[in-house]
């Protein structure tokens, strides 16, 4: 199976404290990888190496075989962790605003999911609760005809009924296209059933990575394996 | 409508609060505080204690106006958490950042435009209040001074603007321990200009009340050069913030 990125020896600290250490690792193309890790393994700073919000020491990222640079995120979805959206926007305007600035951004895919997901399109951004925001912020994302997605935390203080939700969109995505999905979150046990492939890490390191069905028949369930590892 | 001017258009907004979003209070003060601006006004004129003239010479301190603005259209992003969305957008740190400095420009033009519009009001009232103290013709002096003066801050307001990204960048780059000398450089650049090029001058007002009168004090022959220098310096600034926005700053 090709690799939709491929990570070598990135290392990032943040004074004294290693974010990424040495930290080689690929991510299987046209699959969604779960990224796992308690607070701290460098979850979030990898994530956002890949779009250059963080620059790493050290080490070599390749998308698709090409190395990173702001025009390749034409080609990556990226929902950063405990973003906000413009409170100004109303939820139409949103998606109009994603239509014109995000490339491959599909308008008439974002309105059914916008119908899918209950929310409103008059709503104004600065009234969303949070569960409908982090759901507008999924669709922004998964409404892209783009090669790769990556969630960080997506289902971060989130109720069950918008989890639920979220998770359906991307189940949907996938069926739709074939994009390589990443998705970081601490909510394993509901998001399990998405994970095709699953990379943990801790303290920057990684500690276990692998094809999620063979991990499931080996140790039971994704979430044993990571209280195995991490408790 | 181009990636450009969609982002001017959303830069346009950040910061902008429309008096509907303004609580019971904020609009009960504010109105509070425009009756009494304007009543402590009224009073004044009757005294005959404003002169004209003053009312559009306090114009060239307000090249202050664009620094801050771009400051804050730039610091925005920050505070609103939505600096990762706009950083990771698939667009050179030039347009994301040109894009915030036409902004920060045409929000310069319009607070220019609404401040000469009040100042003309509130002349207007003068003569309609005073006619004999007040006259059409001080009323035009005082608004081509106020429209030459207007006219000069804008022409030479990219360098404040582009000042106002350049520190904004730096205060969340690796170069963050370098800001006070981009704060040392503002405040010498501003103190340059005020003490060069601004003319303090107090005049008799009709009832021997000596208003601050203020005009801009440029030779003809320094206008282009002074321009140039803005352009130039305002270049430089925007290169060092594009590279710094793209090599050393992390969210």
């Amino acid at each position: 199976m090709n690799s939709a990125l491929e990570i070598n020896n990135l290392c990032k600290s943040y004074g004294s404290k290693k974010a990424l250490s040495e930290l080689t690792v690929s991510f299987p193309e046209g699959q969604v990888t779960g990224l796992l890790g308690p607070n701290g393994a460098g979850k979030s700073t990898l994530l956002k190496s890949f779009v250059g919000l963080v620059k790493p020491e050290s080490g070599t990222i390749r998308v698709f075989g090409q190395q990173l640079s702001w025009k390749l995120n034409a080609d990556i979805s990226y929902l950063p962790d405990r973003a906000k959206w413009y409170k100004f926007h109303t939820v139409e305007h949103a998606l109009s605003y994603a239509h014109k600035i995000l490339p491959s951004f599909d308008l008439s895919r974002a309105h059914q999911m916008i119908k899918m997901m209950d929310l409103g399109l008059a709503d104004k951004v600065s009234t969303l609760s949070k569960g409908q925001e982090a759901r507008l912020h999924v669709i922004l994302c998964l409404a892209r005809n783009v090669k790769l997605v990556l969630l960080d935390e997506p289902f971060s203080g989130i109720d069950l009924i918008s989890r639920e939700r979220i998770i359906q969109s991307i189940i949907d995505s996938m069926l739709d296209k074939q994009q390589t999905i990443i998705l970081s979150t601490h909510e394993i046990h509901e998001a399990e059933s998405l994970f095709d492939h699953v990379v943990f890490l801790d303290q920057g390191h990684l500690i276990q990575e692998g094809n999620a069905e063979v991990l499931r028949q080996e140790n039971g369930s994704i979430e044993s394996i990571y209280r195995g590892l991490f408790r | 409508m181009s990636v450009f001017w969609a982002l001017v258009s959303n830069d346009l907004m950040l910061k902008k609060r429309q008096p509907c979003q303004f609580s019971v209070w904020t609009k009960f003060y504010l109105g509070i505080a425009i009756v009494i601006g304007l009543g402590g006004y009224t009073w004044s004129l009757l005294q005959g204690f404003i002169d004209l003239n003053y009312l559009f010479s306090f114009i060239p301190f307000l090249i202050i106006i664009p620094f801050g603005v771009s400051l804050s259209i730039i610091g925005s992003e920050w505070q609103n958490d939505t600096v990762g969305w706009w950083l990771s957008l698939p667009y050179s740190r030039n347009i994301l950042l040109g894009a915030k400095c036409t902004a920060s420009f045409l929000r310069f033009i319009q607070s220019m435009l609404i401040i000469l519009v009040v100042s003309l009001a509130l002349a207007l009232e003068a003569i309609l209040i005073k006619p004999d103290l007040y006259t059409m013709q001080q009323l035009f002096g005082g608004l081509q001074l106020g429209i030459l003066n207007a006219i000069w801050n804008i022409l030479i307001s990219p360098l404040p603007i582009f000042l106002g990204v350049t520190l904004a960048i730096v205060k969340r780059s690796h170069w963050k321990p370098a800001s006070p000398l981009f704060w040392l450089s503002f405040i010498l650049m501003i103190n340059l200009y005020f003490n060069k090029f601004l003319n303090f001058t107090t005049k008799n007002a009709p009832n021997g009340y000596s208003p601050l009168g203020i005009s801009i004090n440029v030779s003809s022959n320094n206008y282009l050069v002074i321009i140039l220098v803005a352009i130039a310096l305002s270049a430089l600034l925007f290169a060092i913030s594009s590279y710094l926005l793209d090599r050393h700053v992390e969210v």
